[in-house]
């Protein structure tokens, strides 16, 4: 990775990047066929400690990962593993750590990206790295890169370092958490061998064979993963205590928790979803896994074996209903920490943290803060407590003026546009009885309509009536009980809301739709540039990423425009129930939304805040190419429309402000930009399926995808792909336009 | 190519949104009804083993986004099309007054070898409705099935299952036609067309 990331920064030399792509590839490959419990036998190669060039030492990192794929057990049981990661639980700031930590090969990845980022960000990186490619030394590489990530973010206290959440910010000595890390395992792999770890034995692998990747970001993959429920979920209970007083503050100071010996070994096996059965199963595949990974390291093999055999009754003993309420309490407790860190943020007196907001949101926001926090990510609710209220009130009359102004006699309807909306209504979410109330069809038409004629340069497009719900949807639950949430999709709105609450709830979609679509105006233009742009990024995506895919496209016939148009279009959630898609929103909002929001609703009354658009720049990276202007043509086409109206146009605000000269803000990516990552993401989870198929089927399958049980699980590992997928590529993209 | 052609009839649905296209398309291939479909975006996809006049073929079919913001993507979806289907709402007289566009946007973006002989198939649908609710007369849409070359036309119903079997046989036979034709003037030429493929890929770094 370390000659991967200097490709980055030599404007990505298509040549010498191409044997790293392919062994990114077939890495990621192999992730994906563990996902989708199809077994790639590889065979296991104990590769030397020290590598004598680049390629063989990346190879080596996936070879100490084969011997979790050589069995066809062992790969099943993966599956568990990956499956019962997240429940959208862990609040640590390393979030895309915690995504992955269940794997010692995710947690490779994580390690590249990490990687990636760090070198990126530090400004003398290009030089050392490559030096330390023709040096071929490999921890030398790793702690040098380090160092300089670490020089940038020396002076931050570790409260408040950079929106890069993938950046280590407890980085302060390398070495010795390194040795620490290391004695520490194998201590607690003898004492704690009855609650046995999958990822400490892994990482004593990827720290033997690939130190310099694997090393912190495994430490963070393993640690990180104490704050999950799938972590937590296997914690016997008299343990419980001393965990949450261990883990408490573990994001921002895990080399303390390294540090103790006593601490439990967390089970990750299973997630603590399986039954009593594949529980004991799953302990003895854990030694096995274990063993077969520790093979080069002699000590820690003498130490676990023996000890690990006596505690196998202990765990007959317990009763399945034990075990089950057990597992029920863990949750629920991990559930309620994460609660309580969403509460500690929002509860702020002041300004509400927005970096630490959207770093905690990307895992998932618990439902009763969905809809605050979505307001806050998108950048329509101020951070400044103290103004929210006075926000919201005025935002909400400047809704209800737009709604009088625009039914008013002087008003000349647009008809076609009204009659378009009109038929689309009773045709939004068909299948969800929230969505068949009058009282929803009224609001919908009411805020499509006022959306369309405020934004003349698109109008209402066919899609964006899909866009809309899930704002309207979450904002509804803000008026519902807890314990009512998720009857939100069968009640009708009326009956719980009063006309002027309903209408609130209106204005705030409204407003947030605009705020997404702001982003995406290109989708929605005439001729849809952006849609079509994205279509060949993805395609120039899959050709780079999985060439077997693409030239079997090619082979068949089958053209990306033909499946992927809906996916740009309509942002996936075609392809989605729509709960999977509310969660994946958690991570789009806090993904691809800059503070700019805030600044721009603080901005209009001199906030303390000053304003600041990574977005934009992300946006000019996007658009390096001349057919790339037509995004600023319509910002600018559009802008005098919304301007005349006695609606504050959110748009001249966002371009108008501009703040390029503050170097640890952070490059957000843009939503257009993600959200190809997570439809390459989403593509390359069929392709076997795919490879096998002829035209016909290919267009079939990709209509009507698998995905009807998908849960919040399945949502994030596509999100975790997506996330790798974009840490590769991201600034490589606009060179295929 | 030529190969695949020969046993493949590709037909494209077009009408203003609305009209009935994708619920005329589960009525022929899965004969089913539903108020539930969503609003389609892009195209939806359906294929159907017809056997017409003794000739076994899978017909495929591309039900296309009513909305004329999507026409530009049409290209993608035309190319190769061996029948067009146009579909107007017996109810809505916009709809009917479109067919005209619909056709000729049709022939822009699809590159069919010879326009005049082009098979169309025009579908009067919802004709379930109440009498007082139709307001595209048989008259006017006769006439216009006639200017447009003896176009064939059918009153259909989605909903009820009228006329659709009948419609899409007839669909099924002209599409078979222009196949053969196709097949036999153009076999070597096809590959001559212009590449307008979205995914090509520029030569050089445009940056």
């Amino acid at each position: 990775m370390v000659l991967r990331s200097t490709t980055y920064q030599n404007e990505m030399n298509e040549t010498d990047s191409s044997k790293n792509t392919s062994f990114v590839t077939s890495l990621m490959k192999s992730w994906r066929i563990s996902s989708s419990s199809s077994i790639a036998s590889s065979s296991n190669t104990n590769e030397p400690l020290t590598n004598n060039n680049n390629n063989n030492h990346t190879k080596s990192v996936l070879s100490s990962d084969s011997p979790f794929y050589s069995s066809p057990i062992q790969s099943t049981h993966f599956d568990t593993i990956t499956n019962n990661t997240g429940s959208g639980t862990t609040t640590n700031k390393k979030g895309f750590t915690r995504k992955f930590s269940s794997s010692s090969q995710d947690g490779n990845f994580d390690a590249m990206a990490k990687q990636t980022i760090s070198i990126r960000k530090s400004t003398s990186s290009s030089s050392s790295s490559s030096s330390i490619i023709n040096n071929n030394i490999t921890s030398h590489a790793h702690t040098s890169t380090h160092s300089h990530t670490h020089n940038s973010n020396n002076n931050k206290t570790t409260n408040s370092y950079s929106p890069l959440r993938y950046v280590s910010p407890s980085m302060t000595n390398l070495e010795s958490l390194k040795s620490s890390f290391f004695r520490q395992h194998h201590t607690r792999n003898s004492h704690h061998n009855q609650y046995y770890h999958n990822t400490p034995g892994n990482n004593n692998s990827n720290n033997h064979n690939s130190f310099n990747y694997s090393n912190s970001p495994a430490i963070g993959a393993s640690y990180s993963s104490y704050n999950g429920t799938g972590s937590l979920e296997n914690f016997p209970n008299d343990n419980n205590n001393a965990s949450s007083k261990y883990f408490q503050d573990l994001d921002e100071d895990w080399s303390a928790v390294i540090d103790d010996f006593n601490m439990p070994i967390p089970v990750m096996l299973n997630g603590g979803r399986g039954d009593h059965a594949s529980n004991s199963n799953n302990n003895s595949l854990s030694r096995i896994s274990t063993n077969s990974s520790i093979t080069n390291f002699k000590p820690s093999t003498t130490s676990v074996a023996p000890l690990q055999y006596p505690q196998l009754p202990l765990i007959e003993t317990r009763s399945k209903e034990e075990i089950e309420n057990e597992r029920e309490i863990q949750k629920l407790n991990s559930l309620m920490k994460r609660i309580t860190k969403f509460d500690n943020i929002l509860n702020n007196k002041h300004i509400i943290n927005l970096s630490e907001l959207r770093q905690i949101s990307w895992n998932g926001i618990p439902k009763p803060h969905r809809p605050v926090v979505w307001k806050l990510l998108i950048g329509y609710l101020p951070a400044n407590k103290n103004r929210q209220e006075s926000f919201l009130k005025r935002k909400r009359q400047e809704y209800r003026d737009g709604l009088n102004h625009t039914f008013s006699k002087n008003h000349k309807r647009d008809i076609p546009t009204w009659h378009q909306i009109e038929i689309d209504i009773p045709r939004t979410n068909p299948h969800i009885p929230l969505y068949q109330f009058k009282t929803v069809h009224e609001s919908l038409q009411r805020i499509l309509y006022l959306w369309a004629i405020r934004h003349p340069a698109s109008g209402y497009v066919q899609g964006i009536n899909d866009l809309v719900t899930p704002f309207y949807q979450t904002f509804l639950t803000e008026y519902l009980p807890q314990s009512q949430i998720d009857d939100v999709e069968n009640r009708d709105p009326s009956s719980y809301l009063s006309e002027e609450q309903l209408k609130d709830v209106e204005a705030d979609a409204f407003w947030c739709l605009t705020r997404l679509l702001e982003q995406i105006t290109d989708n929605y233009i005439h001729g849809q540039p952006g849609i079509l742009k994205q279509v060949k990024i993805l395609s120039q995506l899959i050709k780079r990423i999985d060439t077997d895919l693409y030239n079997h496209f090619q082979k068949e016939h089958v053209e990306f425009i033909q499946f992927a148009f809906r996916w740009m279009n309509c942002l996936l959630m075609r392809e989605f129930q729509m709960n999977a898609v509310i969660r994946m929103w958690d991570t789009y909002l806090s993904e691809t939304f800059s503070d700019t929001g805030s600044s721009m609703s603080t901005s209009f009354n001199s906030d303390l805040m000053s304003p600041q658009t990574p977005t934009q720049r992300s946006t000019a990276t996007f658009h390096t190419t001349p057919q790339g202007s037509n995004h600023v043509t319509t910002l600018s086409l559009h802008t005098p429309a919304t301007t005349t109206t006695r609606f504050n146009s959110v748009t001249t605000l966002t371009s108008v402000s501009k703040d390029e000269s503050d170097p640890t803000k952070v490059k957000q990516s843009s939503l257009n930009e993600f959200h190809v990552f997570v439809c390459a993401a989403f593509l390359i989870k069929w392709s076997d399926q795919l490879c096998e198929m002829d035209f016909q089927e290919i267009i079939t399958f990709l209509q009507n995808p698998p995905t009807k049980n998908w849960d919040e699980n399945d949502i994030e590992m596509l999100l975790s792909g997506a996330y790798i997928w974009q840490s590769l590529y991201k600034d490589a993209t606009s060179h295929w336009l | 190519m030529s190969t695949r052609k020969k046993n493949i009839l590709k037909v494209i649905i077009l009408g203003d949104s609305g009209v009935g296209k994708t619920s005329l398309m589960h009525r022929y291939v899965n004969n089913k009804y539903s108020q539930q479909y969503k609003a389609t975006i892009g195209a939806d996809f359906l294929t159907k083993e017809v056997d017409v006049d003794d000739k076994v073929a899978t017909m495929q079919v591309w039900d296309t986004a009513g909305q004329e913001r999507f026409q530009s993507l049409g290209v993608a979806f035309y190319r190769g099309a061996d029948c067009c289907v146009l579909v107007y709402d017996v109810t809505n007289t916009k709809s009917f007054e479109n067919i005209k566009t619909w056709r000729d946007e049709f022939l822009v973006h699809a590159n069919v070898s010879s326009p005049e002989t082009f098979p169309f198939v025009i579908l009067g649908n919802k004709i379930d409705c109440e009498e007082n609710k139709k307001v595209v007369n048989t008259k006017s849409a006769q006439e216009l099935a006639q200017s447009l070359g003896n176009v064939p036309l059918f009153f259909t119903s989605a909903k009820d299952a009228i006329n659709v079997d009948n419609a899409f046989e007839e669909i099924a036979r002209n599409a078979l036609q222009q196949n053969q034709n196709d097949a036999d003037a153009f076999e070597d030429d096809f590959n001559d067309a212009i590449n307008i493929q979205l995914d090509g890929e520029p030569n050089s770094c445009s940056c």
